[in-house]
């Protein structure tokens, strides 16, 4: 019989302590490797550190003059957070994430969802589409950047033949009828060349890379509802919304709240397409956080700035996920 | 314990037949050479380090890096005194950091006496290869910005000169100004011209105009002719307190008429980097383009270009005036152009670590890169990214190399004057090569952008640059900035 613990028994407990030692290892490797790397970055975020300080450092000190920081050439500054606030280029950064983030979530979600109703319908050849289906997510990310950069470029890809061709076809019924609107009409979206267009393209390129992803996951989660619960809905002469509504959308909520979080947590992130194909521009209409950071760091050497710019986005990531799980804990039937 | 004998022993004879068989001034010795990924600039090293390795008994490992992370990794390396690499292959601009700083190990005059010192063109050895009288590199690159444009098309006795001139009132011919540049290409614009034995239609001009990319070397190549005063090297700041040059009046009108550009090019130009232009141009879709001398070479190779020998080669067009910003007035010359070549970028160079510990056999091989005869050669190649740095290079009385690889007689001559004049020019502008570059090229790079698609005015995008520069600048320290900036164009001298 276990021996139960109770107040004012000795502390010292073998199996307690053997547990203790073998957990230590993962223990101190997990805190070597992700929380003091964190803990550093954030010491760097309230220093004023860039690429080359410890060479003027080292001449400061020999002139005698302020060397910094235990002569480490940088100081103890809170100005990196006081200049978020006024740098024009990080508040465009954010609002181009945050537009990523929403629209790049909403439309993979909702085509997602509507994906993994049709695969689990019964068709012949089911396996082989759910494989094909699944290829993009396969793919490199820089890879399917540059498929979507052919893709979408506006003078030689296949949807600028297919625009070319619908505005021939338009006038061509235009000319047969004369004085309606089709006379003149012109098919041409400039996908990767307008400030305005470019976002969309950049969260197409992603949402045709990652539906699969979500499709997958809520496939997977439609596939361990009973069929017993579908057809006694069918007897209570339910239709198809309403058997949607009531039973396969709740029952799924716990899954679209992870793959809503993985995805919009994914996105929040997006630096690879964004490369390949505008480089973020056209002006600054594409350039993603991850992207400006990362400029920030390796391009100038602005270390302290761009780790506070990393902390600013850390913890609006986790204000996000937090205040969406918290909603969906209230709206998940229990 | 007998095994661990004849083990041992085994072993031990390797290493005698290793002596005896690795002979050579540096045998046994391994230098690390860093440069971007690519054929361009690493090739030759993969090609030639086993011909070096063989003479030497040394071993090249040669690391690449996308050019994204290439500072990145150098610096680190200088910086944490790891001493990754021995020997760098880099580019220009990053003089003021990597030279300035003292990490890379000043040349040996005899180095540099063996390589043919007078054939080097004064840009390059007194200027781009040294950081102020101390020569800390080897060239091996030499990079400016040239004109190139459909020949066919632009000239005297061409089918459209008529046409052209009773529009525009003078005739049609190589431009001379950034004016007619801006005519030739808005009358050819959208135009059916022969391209390859066929009529088809052709941009005005096809220039790189990508942000994040090598746009902003094309947009200062523009404003180099309108905002250079003659005899005065300072361009990007003023040499006096380090105030940002670059919201002059100058500045902004080259700016305006780069974002003007947009309607003479394809659409996607906006998303275009020379590594695109240099595809396009030679598919003849444009009759301008601006770039470096890698087009040269490509435009020859008919691979690769459907406008073989109907590529003329000119230095960049001028000003009609410049903005002189002591004078602090418009000025205009008495030649009635402007030029200032543009030596954008600066050009690949040989340096070695002043800590590496193979120092003499990265010297050795450096000097083995750089030497005459190979750049010679190199130039001559399209994609080594290796163009002409010396004067035999550039020798319009014996063009056989360059023939030998492509150009007619007339083209090679028409390409190397195009070159020389340009980077032998009084007026040239250097780019900028002072610590933080990166960081200013960023910023103008990212306001350029936001002109183009007219988020901003010109004005406005520039007037960002100066501010943002300002704060650079004193966030590296004003004195430094401004005593670098002095000795990187020569102020004073």
């Amino acid at each position: 019989m276990a021996r139960q613990a109770k107040a004012g028994d000795a502390p010292f407990d073998r199996n307690v302590v053997m547990k203790r030692v073998f957990l230590s290892p993962a223990i101190i490797i997990l805190l070597a490797l992700s929380i003091f790397p964190l803990l550093w970055s954030l010491g760097m975020s309230v220093t004023d550190i860039q690429r080359g300080d410890n060479r003027g450092a080292a001449a400061a000190a020999e002139a005698g003059e302020d060397s910094g920081f235990l002569g480490l050439g940088f100081n103890i500054t809170l100005q990196n957070y006081q200049r978020m606030f006024s740098d024009q280029r990080l508040h465009s950064t954010i609002r181009n994430t945050l537009v990523f983030v929403f629209s790049g979530v909403t439309i993979q979600y909702v085509i997602g969802f509507g994906l993994a109703m049709v695969l689990n319908q019964d068709f012949r050849g089911r396996s082989i589409v759910r494989v094909i289906f699944l290829m993009p997510m396969m793919m490199s990310p820089v890879a399917a950047a540059y498929a979507g950069r052919m893709m979408f470029d506006s003078s030689i890809s296949p949807l600028a033949q297919f625009q070319r061709t619908l505005t021939d076809t338009l006038q061509g019924i235009g000319a047969i009828l004369p004085g309606t609107f089709l006379d003149d009409a012109v098919v041409r979206i400039p996908w990767l060349t307008d400030a305005g267009w470019a976002p969309v393209t950049m969260v197409l390129i992603d949402s045709w890379q990652w539906i699969p992803f979500v499709t997958l996951l809520l496939l997977a989660g439609m596939q361990t509802i009973p069929d017993e619960l579908y057809e006694a809905a069918k007897v209570d002469g339910a239709n198809s919304l309403q058997i949607l509504r009531s039973i396969t959308f709740p029952i799924l909520l716990p899954i679209s709240a992870t793959v809503i979080l993985i995805r919009g947590l994914e996105i929040f992130k997006i630096i690879d397409i964004i490369m390949v194909t505008t480089g973020g521009g056209p002006g600054n209409a594409t350039e993603s956080l991850t992207m400006y950071i990362f400029d920030t760091a390796l391009t100038f050497g602005n270390y302290g700035y761009a780790a506070s710019i990393s902390f600013a986005l850390l913890a609006t990531v986790i204000l996000f996920a937090t205040v969406f799980l918290a909603g969906m804990r209230r709206i998940t039937p229990r | 314990m007998r095994k661990f004998t004849v083990f041992v022993f085994v072993a031990a004879l390797l290493v005698l037949s290793l002596g005896v068989t690795a002979q050579g001034e540096f045998a046994g010795q391994t230098i690390v050479v860093v440069t971007q990924t690519g054929r361009s600039i690493g090739g030759p090293v993969e090609d030639f380090a086993p011909e070096w390795e063989a003479m030497t008994g040394a071993d090249v490992q040669l690391q690449q890096f996308a050019f994204g992370e290439l500072y990145e990794k150098m610096i680190t390396a200088f910086e944490t005194g790891s001493i990754d690499y021995d020997m760098m292959i880099f580019p220009a601009d990053w003089a003021g950091d990597f030279m300035a700083p003292g990490y890379l190990e000043p040349m040996p005059q005899e180095l540099l006496d063996a390589l043919e010192p007078d054939d080097i063109i004064p840009l390059y050895a007194d200027r781009i290869t040294a950081w102020g009288d101390t020569v800390y590199a080897l060239p091996y690159d030499g990079d400016s910005h040239m004109m190139y444009y459909r020949k066919d098309l632009v000239n005297p006795e061409s089918p459209y000169a008529a046409e052209f001139e009773a529009e525009y009132g003078y005739p049609l011919d190589e431009p001379q100004t950034w004016d007619q540049y801006f005519d030739i290409a808005t009358f050819f614009n959208g135009r059916e011209v022969e391209t390859a034995g066929e009529m088809l239609p052709i941009y005005g001009v096809a220039e790189a105009q990508r942000r994040n990319a090598q746009s902003y070397w094309v947009y200062l190549s523009h404003a180099a002719g309108y905002a250079k005063t003659p005899g005065n090297p300072c361009f990007f700041f003023d040499c006096a307190d380090m105030t940002p040059e670059v919201n002059n009046p100058g500045f902004v009108r080259a700016l305006e008429e780069y974002v003007a550009l947009r309607a003479l090019g394809p659409e996607e130009m906006i998303n275009w980097d020379v590594a695109d232009t240099r595809v396009q141009f030679p598919a003849g879709i444009s009759v301008f383009n601006i770039d470096w001398g890698d087009v040269g070479p490509i435009s020859y190779n008919p691979d690769a270009s459907v406008i073989v020998g109907d590529t003329g080669f000119a230095p960049l067009p001028g000003g009609t005036e410049y903005w002189d910003s002591q004078a602090d007035a418009w000025v205009t010359p008495e030649s009635g152009v402007n030029r200032a070549p543009f030596i954008a970028f600066g050009g690949w160079i040989i340096g070695v670590a002043a800590d590496s510990d193979v120092k003499e056999a990265a010297l050795d091989f450096a000097a083995f890169m750089a030497r005459p005869e190979l750049v010679r050669q190199l130039a001559t190649i399209p994609d080594t990214g290796i163009n002409p740095s010396r004067y035999s290079q550039l020798n319009v009385e014996d063009v056989s190399l360059w023939v030998e690889s492509g150009f007619d007689e007339e083209g090679a001559v028409d390409y190397l004057s195009a070159i020389l004049e340009g980077i032998s020019h009084p007026n040239y502008v250097l780019d900028i090569r002072i610590r933080g570059s990166a960081e200013y090229l960023s910023v103008l790079d990212t306001e350029v952008a936001r002109a183009l698609v007219g988020e901003i005015t010109a004005q406005e995008a520039l007037d960002n640059v100066a501010a943002q520069w300002n704060d650079i600048t004193d966030r590296l320290g004003r004195e430094e900035q401004l005593a670098q900036y002095r000795a990187s164009v020569g102020y004073g001298e």
